[in-house]
């Protein structure tokens, strides 16, 4: 007897620990059982694993307790079964009604009581292809993915088509005129650019680029994120600045840089060939795979990269690799369109995973508020509460 | 709390005079969980639910002997271990599960039983399922206990594929252990966790 309350105690601080309800003390109570065997926290392990647990509930779904009870009715009270039928129906109503009523009371004092979700139904849509393409005279054209058309300016022709932005192969020239391509919170777009390389454009993000290339250099400049595939010309450096000092010199390659400057740094993660990273004084050459970042102080810390995390948004997800709260909500206000508002003290949780960048922000905050995040919606302000 | 006592009172005063309607509470309250108790001891299905019916039979001969639900329950449990681990010892049959088992037993805390815990934590958690209403809770099982795709489950339903989806998010928003709702997400494209959570207290 004492046995199976210490083991339904555990029991309350696990299934507690996943609903997020309990108090200090029951989480220092939990703490301290699973660090009181190597056991212990193999079990908690185990009863934190989703998938463990589905497959559990499935053999639990199993068993029916209206056939046991029959079985068990008909062997102690024969007399019964022949009214069974009718008397079946309001039998099983009442007990349900009891069983509802017993397990609402034992469950009721354990819970505060939780909020309905206060995520309305305003639906904020994710972001589309959109962007802005400013000439070098100041006067701007919106490009979505609707419209195909072509741009003509001094002999260089670019085509709007399928959301994406294709400067004609150039001939040698000087340098040309300067065009800017700025994308808005909300918004992506693709671009060729004369020489051949493709570049993707991330939300709330620009990039500055002659409409055709001085026969010394390849030069853009870039804020925000962009993925480049540069066109391979050896004898025809590209290189990339960002605001701040650093610069990136191309030796033919795909690459992607970060550098919102809401972001703690400027990040580059080479995919394939060679760049050159440049910032102040500093120095670095990326070998495909790992990541450069560039701090405030122009010191270049190189590391491993997970691409597949750096490069997400190219394929339409967000993806969060050991994130703050404020950092998967920076992505969320780019995409979206939204302002984040913190009311009280931030959480201090940390996310890994990934989301889709198709959904409607209802879903993703729902998702999000499955991992214990609380959120409401004003207009497009999302107020994030503890 | 008080309702509750009064209900309990109830309860055993008519368990005591073997009442139908104790038995049947009982039954729906316990039933389940216990199956799935001795089903991850001896392994077999009609087993576990043999096993099972021998306790309430057990308890219908003790009935008048039981001063709490809390005891009533502790009775079961402990009348089902006994009676699995007796049969799998007359079946001669001491497998890896039971090793593992015993393992777990005489490893842990003294006095705690993980297959108790465990059973219990699982029966939190379809109660929860339980308590979705209807079509949200038609649905949710389908998807989750019966892995059946929203194609299917509107098909079954005679629904339309946005309402599958539009019930699922439902459940989502009613559910509130997140474990559930994490095998619900990458139904709707989204896979996240949260890895850390440091309290600053």
């Amino acid at each position: 007897m004492e046995d199976h309350i210490f083991s339904q105690r555990i029991a309350y601080l696990i299934y507690g620990y996943q609903q997020n309800t309990l108090t200090e003390a029951e989480h220092a109570a939990l703490q301290e059982w699973i660090h009181a065997a190597p056991e212990n926290r193999a079990l908690f392990e185990q009863w934190t694993n989703a998938g463990y647990l589905q497959g559990k509930l499935q053999q639990y779904r199993h068993f029916d307790a209206n056939a046991g009870w029959e079985t068990f009715r008909d062997r102690h009270y024969p007399a019964a079964s022949n009214t069974r039928y009718r008397r079946l129906y309001w039998w099983s109503a009442a007990a349900a009604i009891a069983l509802l009523i017993a397990v609402g009371i034992y469950l009721q004092p354990r819970h505060k009581q939780s909020p309905a979700p206060a995520v309305t139904s305003v639906a904020i849509l994710p972001g589309t292809t959109k962007a802005t393409l400013t000439l070098a005279d100041g006067s701007t054209i919106p490009l979505d993915s609707a419209a195909n058309q072509t741009l003509h300016q001094q002999g260089s022709i670019a085509q709007l088509q399928n959301g994406s932005l294709q400067y004609a192969a150039q001939q040698p020239a000087g340098e040309g005129a300067f065009n800017t391509l700025t994308t808005p919170r909300g918004g992506q777009f693709r671009l060729r650019l004369p020489d051949g390389t493709n570049v993707w454009l991330n939300a709330a993000s620009a990039i500055t680029y002659p409409i055709s290339f001085s026969q010394n250099n390849r030069e853009v400049t870039i804020t925000g994120e962009a993925y480049f595939e540069v066109a391979a010309h050896p004898q025809w450096p590209f290189r990339v600045k960002t605001p701040g000092n650093t610069t990136i010199d191309v030796l033919g390659t795909d690459f992607n840089i970060n550098a919102y400057t809401d972001e703690a740094g400027i990040k580059t993660t080479l995919v394939s060939g060679a760049v050159r990273v440049r910032s102040g004084a500093n120095a670095a050459l990326l070998k495909p795979g790992q990541q450069a970042m560039v701090n405030a102080a122009d010191q270049i810390n190189v590391s491993r990269a997970d691409t597949t995390a750096a490069l997400a948004w190219k394929r339409s997800a967000f993806y969060f690799q050991d994130a703050d709260i404020p950092a998967v909500m920076r992505q969320l206000a780019r995409w979206y369109d939204v302002n984040i508002v913190y009311k009280g003290d931030i959480p201090a949780k940390r996310f890994q995973g990934e989301i889709q960048r198709r959904l409607p922000l209802a879903d993703v905050l729902d998702g999000l508020q499955a991992t214990g995040l609380h959120f409401s919606v004003e207009g497009r302000n999302i107020i994030v509460e503890p | 709390m008080g309702e509750y006592l009064q209900q309990e009172q109830v309860l055993l005063k008519n368990l005591a005079a073997g009442e139908q309607s104790a038995f049947q509470f009982l039954f729906h309250q316990h039933y389940k969980a216990l199956c799935y108790f001795a089903n991850s001891i001896v392994q077999d299905t009609q087993e576990a639910e043999d096993l099972v019916q021998e306790s309430f039979s057990k308890l219908w001969h003790k009935r008048a002997d039981f001063q709490s639900a809390s005891a009533i329950k502790a009775f079961l449990f402990i009348a089902t271990k006994n009676a699995c681990l007796n049969f799998l010892k007359s079946r001669e049959r001491l497998t890896l599960r039971e090793k593992e088992f015993t393992y777990l037993q005489s490893h842990a805390d003294a006095g705690f039983d993980p297959l108790v815990a465990e059973t219990e934590i699982i029966t939190h958690l379809y109660n929860e399922i339980e308590a979705l209403p209807g079509q949200c809770k038609r649905i949710f099982k389908m998807s989750y206990l019966e892995g059946k795709k929203n194609d299917e489950i509107a098909d079954a339903l005679q629904i339309s594929y946005n309402t599958v989806r539009a019930q699922k998010l439902r459940a989502l928003k009613l559910i509130r252990s997140s474990l559930l709702k994490k095998n619900m997400l990458p139904m709707l494209g989204i896979y996240i966790a949260l890895v850390k959570y440091y309290y600053y207290h």
